[in-house]
């Protein structure tokens, strides 16, 4: 091939480049106004009927590649360009079938304004009467949502209460200086997840034994006066505390016991001096970690034991001791299993609002990962991947239509938690 | 050095490469239609598509089949172009690497390489595209939604608006601005490649005008109680059959060769066409008719011969009848 078929080419390229983007930007230019027309259009038809908007912009954003099953954002504008709301589609699959649900949510992305489903498979199913019962339980809501029936009752009932002012998210720690005559050194190890405390842990040390006072304890090797253990006990109290947020609603007396929590006898100042600790390491900022290696090299010169919290023993025991019978007096060791600790869930910005329990709602529920009479009762100590503390909305549901229900909400949560980033991202 | 070729042979002004090559001029609009439209994305899918398909195809013909650089010409680079422009832009790159590597092996290289395949190498990858990766083959963006976003190109991007395609008047048509494959929805752009191919003299016309000519005779049938110049407009350009007429008509590899069997070629690829566009869905009305044809053209050249000049003054000086 000689040269001048080469640059014979290459000039014959260039023209048709020229030639074609010219049209192309010609076209482009005359179409535009058409095209925008006849794309809004289509939205208003698309997502008319869940928010209706003078202009609808579909959102291109980094965020969405976390959500698959999300398969569209698009921001809604009235007429003055403000935002209106956020229209979002989703489409999952639970163990029961399949459900592609839309949506439209607030601009602060808090509220849920208006849901349709369009479409369920496998064995969930929703009748026009189901979907506009649950239409009516959810339009308004404030987001993430929940059934009743998965949540706990103590977790229902703590939203009563409000948070103390001023905690941040973290995981916070405080030991005694000095262990006990026995050598057990008492800590207390609190969370807060969105400003509320969401997990105590009372326990101590003992480095001589080698074994904590709840290990001591659960095998018998540590007793206290009256039937209750106590690792029971201590459980009983520091659950109290997630309960009412604050240590001085255990109403302690001032022999340092309290008459207002059934099955706890014993002493318990250390327990609420080493949280009202805790509580002020939270607003102070002054993490677990903080705390840990601020008292090491001091530990070292005195030779004092160094606390071996990690991993902490959560405990879990059945909700109601006196109706399990391997909690009752014939079983001399109580069941108690022990789990890691979870590590502390990302922190979210939003601060969570206490939304009034509907009283007559049919809370069912126990312990956590206990499960009641099947699969309908099946509680945890998170709904999506959400906290308990950060649910908004509890609602009854459709009756006898709990998985269809439930799918629905798990897009609603789904959504939320689309928006939550997104609005962190955008600032 | 006298190279020992294939049969036919031709004694022509321009040479296989140079052929090839003209063919990728005559891409440029469509090249320039896809980027337009698609942006970045549109590049690098192009470029894979492209390089990938010389790649492939160079070391198939080195290390299976032996052959040396001088038997080789640029028809790799027409075959992955085209196969890029006939898909959207939400491919994923492992997708179309895929697809090119199974349209190099099967669609050529098993036949024996350059000018003995059987099929349309680019046709043959779409069709397994088509059939392996539909979630992907799915031409649901609007135009210009990834122009910027290279984030999907590996996990292969969706999109849930589907734009109203009846909405499309008749200049987004005619320019191509509706969701569809990369480079084979601008009709006029199109126009201007076979104007190209016809001035330099590579475009055999008979099997494009009869394959057209039926699909628009079809156009009423097919699309019955539909009837409006812009749908038909869009039916054309849409359904990839101006750009099949164009492209994979004129493949002089795969087409019969006298001028009767390319006629009879490109009626057979316009009936299916029409059928297969009705009954089952665009894409494989595009594609499969050429490929099923493709399969019978030594049929063709073996019944349709062309006609021997002097055959018959012979037979009558000796007497006999023909």
């Amino acid at each position: 091939m000689t040269r001048t078929i080469i640059r014979r080419l290459l000039f014959c390229s260039l023209v048709l480049i020229l030639v074609s983007g010219l049209f192309l930007s010609v076209c482009a230019y005359s179409t535009e106004k058409t095209r925008k027309a006849a794309v809004q259009r289509q939205f208003r038809e698309t997502y008319g009927m869940i928010l209706l908007a003078d202009h609808y912009e579909e959102l291109d954003t980094e965020v969405l590649s976390h959500y698959p099953d999300i398969l569209s954002v698009v921001a809604a504008y009235n007429e003055a360009d403000e935002l209106e709301g956020y229209v979002i589609e989703v489409k999952t699959t639970t163990p029961q079938g399949e459900i592609h649900t839309q949506m439209s949510i607030s601009e602060d992305g808090e509220t849920l304004m208006a849901l349709r489903v369009i479409e369920e498979e496998g064995g969930l199913s929703f009748s026009s009467t189901e979907q506009s019962i649950f239409n009516d339980e959810v339009t308004g809501a404030r987001i993430p949502i929940a059934l009743a029936s998965q949540m706990l009752p103590e977790i229902a009932f703590q939203m009563e209460y409000d948070s103390l002012p001023g905690l941040r998210d973290g995981t916070y720690y405080a030991q005694t200086d000095k262990p006990d005559d026995y050598g057990y050194r008492d800590y207390v190890e609190i969370t807060v997840t969105a400003g509320r405390i969401v997990r105590v842990v009372w326990d101590a040390d003992n480095e001589v034994e080698g074994m904590t006072r709840q290990e001591a304890s659960i095998n018998g090797f540590y007793t206290i006066s009256g039937d209750v253990s106590w690792a029971q006990q201590a459980y009983t109290i520091a659950n109290r505390l997630v309960v009412v947020q604050d240590p001085l609603k255990l109403a302690v007396k001032s022999d340092g016991t309290t008459e207002i929590i059934d099955g706890v006898t014993m002493n318990v100042r250390t327990f609420v001096q080493l949280a009202d600790e805790c509580i002020l390491h939270s607003r102070e900022g002054f993490t677990k970690d903080d705390y840990l290696a601020s008292i090491v090299p001091q530990e070292d010169e005195s030779l004092t034991p160094t606390p071996t919290s990690s991993p902490t023993p959560t405990m879990t025991s059945p909700a109601n001791p006196e109706d399990d019978p391997s909690w009752g007096a014939d079983s001399p060791t109580p069941e108690m299993t022990m789990t890691p600790t979870p590590t502390p869930t990302p922190t979210p910005t939003l601060v969570p609002t206490a939304t009034p329990i509907p009283t007559d709602s049919p809370v069912i529920g126990g312990e956590d990962g206990v499960i009641i009479d099947g699969d309908s009762n099946v509680v945890a100590d998170s709904i999506d991947g959400l906290p308990f503390s950060e649910i908004r909305t509890q609602i009854n549901g459709v009756s006898g239509n709990d998985a269809t229900t439930r799918a629905a909400i798990t897009t609603v949560n789904m959504a939320y938690k689309f928006m939550r980033e997104y609005l962190n991202w955008v600032g | 050095m006298i190279q020992k070729q294939l049969a036919p042979h031709i004694h022509a002004s321009q040479n296989a490469s140079e052929r090839y090559l003209n063919m990728c001029v005559a891409l440029m609009p469509c090249i320039v239609s896809a980027i337009f439209y698609y942006g970045i994305r549109a590049i690098i899918l192009l470029a894979v598509g492209a390089l990938s398909f010389f790649t492939s195809d160079y070391l198939f013909a080195k290390y299976l089949r032996k052959e040396t650089m001088e038997q080789y010409d640029q028809s790799s680079f027409v075959s992955g172009i085209l196969l890029v422009l006939m898909v959207p832009a939400s491919t994923s790159i492992w997708a179309l690497l895929v697809g090119i590597l199974f349209a190099s092996f099967f669609g050529k290289q098993c036949f024996g390489g350059v000018g003995c395949n059987v099929f349309n190498p680019a046709l043959l990858g779409r069709a397994f595209l088509e059939l392996f990766f539909p979630n992907q083959m799915t031409p649901v963006e609007y135009p210009g939604i990834f122009s910027l976003r290279t984030d999907t190109l590996l996990t292969g991007a969706t999109s849930n608006v589907v734009t109203d395609q009846s909405a499309s008047t008749i200049m987004e048509t005619l320019s191509g601005r509706y969701s569809g494959m990369m480079g084979v929805a601008s009709i006029v752009l199109i126009g201007l490649s076979i104007v190209y191919l016809l001035v330099r003299k590579l475009y055999k016309p008979e099997a494009p005008l009869a394959y057209l000519f039926v699909v628009v005779l079809g156009y009423f049938p097919a699309c019955w109680g539909q009837f409006s110049f812009e749908h038909f407009l869009f039916w054309l350009t849409s359904g990839g059959f101006v750009f099949i007429a164009a492209f994979a008509l004129s493949d002089c590899t795969t087409m019969p060769i006298c001028k009767s069997g390319r006629i009879v070629f490109g009626v057979g690829a316009g009936i299916l066409a029409v059928f297969l566009n009705r009954f089952t869905y665009p894409v494989l009305g595009m594609v499969f008719p050429v490929l099923m044809m493709n399969m019978i053209t030594p049929i063709f050249d073996f019944y349709i011969r062309p006609r021997v000049f002097g055959k018959q003054q012979w037979y009558e000086k000796k007497g006999e009848s023909v």
